[in-house]
């Protein structure tokens, strides 16, 4: 809640920056901090519900009732991933709530759209924090220091954030250094294999810009997500199928 | 505690507070509001968690920052930077087009606030500002006529009716000014079509004799040139050459010059009329 709080009210002040257009990058702003904000807590509650379990060996008694390491492993995904359709509903609606009645003070040129696709924006992001704690799972299963899974899952989430708009810029902007570029393109080039280009699940721009809702992008972004989180739970139940437990 | 442990720690509080005085008063490095650092773009990037409407905010934020008494280069080369790598990370964002458009250009960078200016355009299909401000860098930094009144005309065609009528007419304006009178004349007879506006056909119509009798001085310049080797030395000399009978008369009531080459150009608003036409 508090992180909440410091969230919107950051996001306002950011939108006292703008000259034109503060309801936007109010609401902007508010996007990126949400994203930020809701990855620390996505890392920090793997660690409490998982890792821990792992590391203080509580998990032999849950292993006691009659589920196997799979079935557990899902279900603690699953509550995790609820717990956070939960969080970014709380903070998302707070954040609309709040430009929606503060943010209308000044009448912009082309004032955001603060209608249904705001859903799917969270949803967006909902989808975005669900493959980093399926990839923070996948980490923890073979981890034996309780901290590596929070460092790599940061390290995955900003990579993945980031790697579209590198690979755009370097591949599409003339004034991207060149020998960056030819460095950089082999391995951008073939990411897209390994890496979920998780930009792609950011749709902020419908809501910003008031555009039409591109429901391909959607729909192969949402494939990516689920098919990205299905294949890291499965990864990791292997893993944990095998782990010595002792 | 016992007294030297008190004194101890009076004796560093003093010391304390005593440097702390000293540094009050001290200017800090970064007083005045320029800039100096550009990161290169994945780097910055990088910074903003991988998040590229963060990394476009903070840029718009910092070229924000800088003063209107700064008047340095080097802080507006670096303000060029930053905006076009914002504009690189949201094309969409307005606040970006509009400070470059206003500041940049005036200091002199005005390849990358064109460039922004160009990306906003093409990007924000609804808004007709950054298509209106690239238009008008084009003719008045740049002196392209034909780019300006292309994008004049894309201006015009997003924004509403009254808006587009004085935009369209401004292009007109511009085209007129462009360096084939023909290519403009057509131009401006083309969005004398597309316009239901009868006061806006009249005063494009005003543009389109205007520029026929300028096309009748340049027939009659390229003549003479042909005849005599060289061009003339007043308008009144190219009487008898081309088709030319006598000299065309401007509506807009400015006239006709020679420029330095002794081609035939419009008269502009600002300028002096003491040459013989």
């Amino acid at each position: 809640m508090a992180i909440a709080i410091a969230l919107v009210t950051s996001s306002l002040l950011a939108g006292s920056f703008s000259g034109r257009q503060p309801v936007t990058v109010a609401l902007d702003v508010g996007f990126s901090g949400l994203r930020v904000a809701l990855l620390l807590m996505a890392l920090f509650w793997v660690q409490e519900l998982f890792t821990k379990d792992l590391e203080r060996k509580t998990l032999y008694f849950v292993l006691a009732y009659p589920i196997t390491r799979k079935q557990y492993l899902f279900s603690r995904f699953t509550s995790a991933a609820l717990l956070m359709a939960l969080a970014v509903l709380i903070v998302g609606g707070l954040l609309w709530t709040a430009i929606f009645y503060l943010g209308s003070s000044y009448q912009q040129v082309t004032p955001p759209a603060l209608d249904g696709r705001i859903g799917l924006v969270l949803v967006g992001i909902w989808l975005d924090l669900i493959v980093v704690m399926a990839f923070a799972i996948l980490v923890s299963t073979f981890s034996t220091t309780p901290f590596l899974p929070i460092l790599v899952g940061l390290g995955f989430a900003m990579a993945a954030r980031g790697l579209g708009p590198t690979f755009d810029y370097l591949r599409n902007n003339p004034l991207a250094d060149q020998q960056q570029a030819s460095v950089l393109a082999p391995v951008l080039e073939y990411s897209h294999a390994w890496l979920p280009d998780l930009s792609r699940l950011d749709y902020r721009a419908w809501v910003l810009y008031n555009l039409p809702v591109n429901y391909a992008d959607f729909g192969y972004a949402t494939l990516m997500a689920v098919a990205y989180t299905l294949l890291a739970l499965i990864l990791a139940g292997v893993v944990l199928q095998r782990r010595e437990l002792a | 505690m016992n007294w030297h442990n008190a004194a101890f720690a009076l004796l560093a509080w003093l010391v304390f507070w005593q440097a702390g005085l000293q540094l009050q008063d001290r200017p800090r490095p970064d007083e005045a509001s320029t800039l100096r650092v550009r990161l290169p773009a994945p780097v910055q990037l990088a910074y903003a968690g991988g998040d590229p409407y963060l990394a476009a905010n903070l840029n718009v934020f910092r070229s924000m920052m800088v003063g209107g008494s700064v008047t340095e280069t080097e802080t507006y080369r670096v303000q060029a930077q930053l905006q076009l790598d914002a504009a690189l990370f949201n094309p969409r964002h307005e606040d970006n087009y509009y400070i470059a458009a206003a500041i940049l250009p005036w200091n002199g960078y005005v390849a990358p606030s064109q460039r922004i200016l160009q990306i906003a355009a093409e990007n924000r299909e609804w808004d007709w500002m950054p298509a209106f401000f690239f238009a008008f860098g084009s003719w008045y930094f740049e002196h392209s006529m034909v780019e300006a009144g292309k994008w004049a005309d894309v201006a015009a065609a997003r924004s509403t009716p009254t808006n587009a009528r004085a935009l369209r007419a401004m292009a007109g304006r511009w085209y007129e000014q462009g360096d084939d009178p023909r290519l403009a004349r057509g131009l401006i007879i083309a969005m004398q079509e597309q316009t239901r506006d009868q006061d806006l056909k009249l005063q494009l119509q005003l543009r389109v004799d205007r520029l026929d009798g300028l096309v009748k001085l340049r027939d009659a310049h390229k003549a003479f040139v042909a005849q005599r080797g060289r061009s003339a030395e007043s308008l009144q000399q190219l009487i008898g050459y081309g088709a030319l009978e006598n000299l065309p008369t401007d509506p807009a009531g400015l006239g006709y010059r020679l420029d330095s080459d002794g081609r035939p150009v419009l008269r502009l608003l600002n300028e002096p009329t003491d040459e013989a036409d």
